[in-house]
């Protein structure tokens, strides 16, 4: 069954990880070497679609190209090559028209990726949509955690913060259900998606508890604009109940990893210091994330990205 | 590892069905020693040596040559292997095939670096791996050693030691192991 | 305009209030019926053998983008698409762009309403600008023969201006709607409140928004004695709360558009911007549940809430497209696929009930007999067709029912006994 997109963590399904993880190892060799780059998707071209201002993984998808030899475009908004009031569609039509093999597109609507695939031939790759999905950082965070425990399989993840607006947790969510973790999602009621019961993860309000046990703690950015929002009454008291602090910290198992998807807001959800601690893999995630990228870049382009049936992914 | 039509078991593609032998287990450690002492020759000794094994079927060629090579001249040589994935002429008709991440712990430059493979068909699969090398520095020279060479090249490629010369058709596979040499076919896999 | 020939519907059934009986209908040059008998015969007959012969439908809830936003409908293309659906009369909504809170603009409005092929009724806003703070003048928009007023979003008004806005309306004997989205609880909502947005990470409108703004109505109703007319209910629990006011003497209905009885809201996750509707669309178990309510004849009426927007929007992300679907077209088609009603009971949703609340009782809606304007539509119940929204005679192709195989199709419309729509083809 061949893969063509990457929207969202059901276009891959536990096979289609468990694919890119393995990839990842053969890039992460390439990247070590002198000379970081292969040819292996020369002649080919990827389009930046960013609605959004993201530079940071902006570049990390552009370093990822690059050194897999592909060509790109950039119609980011922030570069103005978006025209002011032009449909998403004639965007894409045109994007499209350039003869291009891949675009990589960051909205803030939920579902954009989805859109675009029907209207152009080319793979779609999300870097986030909305409050919908984020996959590819899911799936560095999978390889984060695989290379550092040698597996994912039955770690016990806590995800913790505004959990109801993240697409870094719903993806995180499918990626390490799919591959076998146990998940609680940790955050206050009003950060909580309203209907959770058909989610494959336990969630709780109460984050000392959640911590004795688990293997991860992974930390999502507290938007400085939800106090405005009567979603808690003010920052210090959320950082006071779910913020990473030190203290927090001391008491966790000597094993246990800390992460984050980044931009993270010291002081807030985690600690200014935390994030330099030995147990904090946040750089990881960050070099990981090129590898990754790579990795997905070249799965899409570079292969016939066939898996075998029934591997979970749709459409 | 030599190009998809030779090699047993493509993934869902189908299974490897042996026809004949074409080496016993004896014939292919006979031809693997006579090949060191090749390579010894021609270099004159191992000063500057390196094997590196394609992927996936050249490894273990490689690792035994140096197990001989140390044998014979008493000298440990230094041994990678390589996946040319990466580097392949036809990226983005075949499927996704793991093999191992390339392990090259040791610098190129000025070595002579011998090449091992299991078959030596169309050519294409060296002329990637010797793209490959030459983003890993500038060796002195890179030489070519095969188990088997079944004809039909398409690019101007020539191995330097070979183990069997191997006239084949297009349509059949050769599958070369520890234990000998087959020569067959591809019967696809009902979906 | 051409003079009118006499005009007979031959061989059909004729259902109404009365009951139903076969016979040919003779339509006279002077737009009324002359005669109900068998064995009729004029210069044009029409055959309708095995079709049904009704009123024609009346739509208490529509949308023209006119004046305003012409390129998304007009009073004449939203009319086309209204015959073929077997509506003879519509209210068209006061929140165009520029809202009909005055007598100037009721007049102009009304001007406009000429270019349509099927009677407009139009409704004049309750409130200046729709705002909710100053009563519009209603009294001089009554003058001009405007009967209804509407208040389509009417969530965001404080309960204050909405008692005096009933009192006062009380001596012009005219009907209040209100529709029932968009409070506080809905705030940027998207889709339905629940596993699904909860899923797609988009912010959800709970029903309890629309429970809410409905208890509050329904009160204020009360304690008014007002008329009010509650729109596009999609809540089964709204519903209830409309009887109960009604079982304590409140002077309230209601009406639910055919996809709240139809469609449910897992069609949101194809992110496609035709199943954007406001109410949204809800779970299965609710739709269910209205489908009941409706049969039980719980809810008065049934009104399509035609919002067409220009098709170019449907393509934009979820969240920036506009809600609204149009809806003239495939009111009939689902009510007869999704009810479990006779087609007695269906046309009482679609035509008799609608009439008498928009006080068109007189030319439309009511019994078929000699001397009553002719104002009827003719279709088979039974015919199998699919929705197809670019085929659809509204400028807008954005149908929430696109693709979906419904029965009972409208054949013929006769408008003051002009025919309109002749084999599903519109004749103007």
């Amino acid at each position: 069954m061949k893969v063509k997109h990457v929207r969202g963590i059901s276009d891959l399904g536990k096979k289609g990880i468990q694919e890119i993880l393995s990839l990842s190892d053969h890039f992460l060799e390439v990247s070590s070497r002198r000379i970081p780059k292969v040819p292996a998707l020369r002649g080919k071209t990827i389009a930046w679609l960013f609605y959004e201002d993201s530079t940071r993984t902006r570049l990390s998808f552009e370093t990822a190209a690059k050194r897999l030899s592909a060509d790109t475009m950039n119609f980011s908004v922030s570069s103005s090559s978006v025209k002011k009031g032009e449909s998403l569609r004639d965007t894409v039509e045109t994007v499209s028209a350039m003869g291009v093999d891949a675009i990589v597109v960051r909205h803030g609507s939920s579902g954009v990726p989805w859109l675009l695939s029907r209207w152009t031939d080319a793979s779609i790759i999300n870097a986030g949509d909305g409050s919908h999905e984020h996959p590819t950082q899911s799936l560095l965070d999978c390889y984060t955690i695989q290379k550092q425990f040698g597996e994912i399989e039955g770690k016990k993840i806590v995800i913790a913060g505004d959990i109801k607006h993240s697409r870094v947790a719903r993806s995180n969510v499918a990626a390490f259900k799919a591959m076998g973790a146990e998940i609680v999602l940790v955050a206050p009621r009003t950060l909580l998606p309203v209907d959770t019961t058909s989610w494959p993860a336990e969630t709780s309000q109460d984050f000392d508890a959640s911590l004795r046990d688990a293997d991860v703690i992974y930390m999502l950015r507290m938007q400085l604009e939800r106090q405005k929002e009567t979603f808690v009454p003010s920052l210090r008291e959320y950082t006071n109940d779910f913020g990473l602090t030190l203290e927090r910290v001391k008491k966790l198992q000597k094993h246990s990893v800390i992460m984050h998807p980044g931009p993270m807001n010291r002081g807030v959800e985690i600690a200014s210091e935390v994030p330099e601690l030995e147990n904090a893999l946040v750089t990881n995630q960050v070099s990981n994330g090129v590898i990754v990228r790579m990795a997905v870049l070249y799965f899409l382009l570079g292969t016939s990205a066939d898996l075998p049936e029934g591997n979970g992914s749709n459409e | 590892m030599a190009d998809s039509e030779s090699t047993p078991t493509p993934r869902n593609r189908g299974v490897f069905v042996a026809r004949s032998e074409i080496m016993d287990s004896d014939g292919v450690r006979r031809a693997l020693w006579r090949m060191s002492h090749e390579i010894l020759e021609q270099n004159r000794g191992l000063s500057g040596i390196v094997l590196i094994g394609l992927e996936t079927g050249g490894v273990h060629l490689a690792r035994k040559l140096a197990v001989n090579l140390l044998e014979i001249e008493g000298q440990e040589i230094p041994v990678g292997t390589l996946d040319v994935a990466f580097y392949r002429d036809d990226i983005g008709m075949r499927p996704v095939i793991p093999g191992n991440p390339t392990d090259l712990p040791f610098d190129l430059t000025s070595q002579i670096v011998v090449l091992v493979d299991d078959v030596l068909f169309t050519g294409r699969t060296i002329r990637a791996a010797m793209d490959a090398i030459v983003d890993f520095g500038r060796p002195a020279a890179v030489q070519l050693a095969v188990m088997i060479d079944r004809g039909h090249r398409e690019l101007p490629i020539r191995p330097d030691y070979v183990g069997k010369n191997l006239p084949t058709r297009r349509d059949e596979l050769v599958d070369v192991q520890e234990t000998g040499v087959w020569l067959g076919h591809i019967e696809s896999k009902e979906s | 305009m051409a003079a009118m020939s006499r005009i007979v519907l031959k061989g059909g059934l004729i259902l109404d209030k009365s009951g139903e009986r076969n016979a040919d209908v003779l339509i006279g040059d002077d737009g009324r019926i002359i005669e109900i008998s068998k064995g009729l015969s004029a210069k044009r007959t029409i055959n309708v053998e095995g079709q049904v012969i009704s009123a024609g439908f009346v739509d208490l809830n529509a949308h023209f983008a006119q004046p305003g936003n012409e390129n998304a409908e007009t009073f004449e293309t939203g009319t086309r698409s209204a015959v073929k659906g077997g509506y003879t009369a519509v209210v068209a909504m006061p929140d165009t762009e520029i809202t009909n809170d005055n007598a100037e603009t009721a007049r102009s409005i009304k001007t406009l309403t000429a270019t349509a092929i099927c009677h407009v009724e139009i409704a004049g806003a309750i409130t200046v600008g729709n705002l909710g703070e100053q009563i519009a003048p209603l009294s001089e928009m009554a003058a001009l023969g405007v009967n209804i007023f509407a208040d389509p979003q009417s969530s965001e008004k404080n309960d204050l201006t909405i008692r005096r806005s009933m009192e006062y309306s009380e001596r012009l004997g005219v009907n209040l709607h209100y529709g029932c989205t968009g409070g506080s609880l809905a705030l940027k909502g998207q889709m339905n409140e629940g596993v699904i947005s909860s899923k797609l990470g988009l912010a959800g409108i709970p029903t309890e928004d629309e429970e809410l703004t409905v208890f509050r109505l329904c009160k204020l109703a009360k304690m008014t004695g007002a008329r009010v007319h509650l729109q596009q209910l999609s809540s089964a629990c709204s519903i209830q709360i409309v009887n109960e006011a009604q079982s304590e003497g409140a002077n309230v209905t209601c009406e639910v558009s055919p996809h709240h009885f139809a469609l449910n809201e897992t069609l949101v996750e194809t992110f496609d911007g035709r199943y954007k509707v406001s109410p949204p669309l809800r779970t299965q178990g609710n739709v269910d549940k209205v489908q009941k309510m409706v049969s039980e004849g719980k809810v008065d009426a049934i009104a399509t809430g035609h919002r067409p927007y220009e098709n170019h929007l449907m393509d934009y992300p979820f969240q920036e497209s506009p809600p609204g679907t149009i809806g003239f077209e495939t009111a009939l088609g689902a009510a007869i696929s999704y009810l479990d009603l006779s087609l007695s009971e269906i046309l009482n949703l679609l035509s008799w009930k609608p009439a008498e609340i928009a006080g068109l009782s007189d030319s439309h809606g009511g019994h078929i007999i000699p001397g009553r304007p002719a104002n009827l539509t003719v279709f088979d119940p039974k015919k199998p067709w699919v929705a197809n929204g670019s085929e659809m005679a509204s400028k807008s192709s954005s149908s929430v029912f696109e693709g979906i195989s419904l029965k009972g199709l409208v054949s013929h419309t006769l408008v003051d006994g002009e025919l309109v729509v002749i084999e599903g083809e519109i004749q103007k």
